[in-house]
């Protein structure tokens, strides 16, 4: 069955005089119509791709940052591989002494990091 | 430009085309978020919401259907998860259409409030006064000539509903509309 036929068989049981015929008439010019309480204002174009555009931009941003922080890692990782090897940690009881150093050593630097670089990001 | 090169375009980062998309689409999305949340205040702000949308996922659009179907399921979805959010109900619509019998038969509808001899904008706030499935449906098929199959595919209704609730709606507002003029004759 198609559309029309349904939309027919609608008004068979719709219409049954001709104001009802006019009311509808009515009634279905104004719903193919648009409402002008809904129209959209000419700038609404412009501040979509606004939006768009901010967006990228913080994406471009958050993408630096995890970058950065792998980047980070990566030193730090190559670093620890490089004190416990000029150290010989492993060789000796001087380890025990060591790690506790490094892992100073990593959390000062990790919480500097995020006062300076995190905080900053997050708080904009 | 057709549907296909329209996407590829916006795909290939032509800012042009973006916008002609949202052009082509603007009045379909304003109306079906106005017409189910109803809040003037986030109005324009859903609208922007379901084009970043569209532009974010127009990847995953496969041609299976129009552009423009495609876009109404985006804003149809956009709004009911608004509404779910700020926990607005989405009224069941028996309730509601007793409601409207009622405030029919008492006549308490807002026509005191506009200006009798507008009709027109008067049929508008009927339309908000509807359920919001009936709403939805009467916009679909009306406004943007949607097919059965499209509406159900939009508003994810088996197409026995769609029919039925375009039925129903229409009845309510040549109810409502009859009682109008009728106050407007005294």
């Amino acid at each position: 069955m198609t559309d029309k036929e349904i939309e027919e068989l609608i008004k068979e049981e719709l219409i049954k005089t001709k104001e009802d015929e006019e009311l509808y008439d009515q009634i279905y010019d104004n719903l193919s119509k648009q409402d002008p309480e809904l129209v959209l204002n000419d700038q609404f174009n412009l501040s979509v791709l606004e939006q768009l555009r901010s967006k990228k931009r913080q994406l471009a941003k958050e993408r630096f940052w995890v970058s950065r922080g792998v980047c980070f890692f990566a030193l730090v990782a190559l670093f620890t591989l490089f004190i416990t090897k000029a150290l010989n940690i492993f060789s000796s009881l001087r380890s025990i002494v060591a790690y506790p150093i490094i892992f100073i050593l990593l959390y000062v630097i990790f919480t500097r990091i995020e006062r300076v670089f995190l905080k900053s990001t997050t708080s904009k | 430009m057709n549907d296909q090169d329209l996407v590829r375009q916006v795909l290939r980062g032509n800012r042009g085309a973006f916008q002609m998309l949202i052009d082509q689409h603007k009045s379909l999305v304003a109306h079906m978020v106005g017409r189910v949340v109803k809040r003037e205040l986030d109005h324009e702000e859903i609208c922007q919401d379901v084009f970043l949308k569209v532009h974010d996922r127009l990847d995953e659009f496969k041609f299976e259907s129009k552009l423009s179907t495609w876009v109404a399921t985006i804003a149809f979805r956009m709004s009911i998860n608004f509404i779910k959010k700020k926990e607005l109900t989405i009224i069941d619509e028996a309730e509601v259409e007793k409601e409207i019998v009622d405030r029919i038969a008492d006549n308490s509808f807002p026509a005191d409030i506009i200006s009798k001899d507008d009709s027109k904008s008067y049929i508008h706030i009927m339309i908000l006064e509807l359920p919001v499935q009936y709403r939805t449906v009467l916009t679909l098929y009306h406004l943007e000539e949607m097919s059965y199959p499209e509406i159900k595919e939009v508003t994810g209704m088996p197409e026995g509903t769609v029919k039925n609730y375009l039925f129903r709606g229409r009845k309510l507002l040549k109810e409502r509309l009859e009682i109008f003029l009728k106050t407007e004759e005294l």
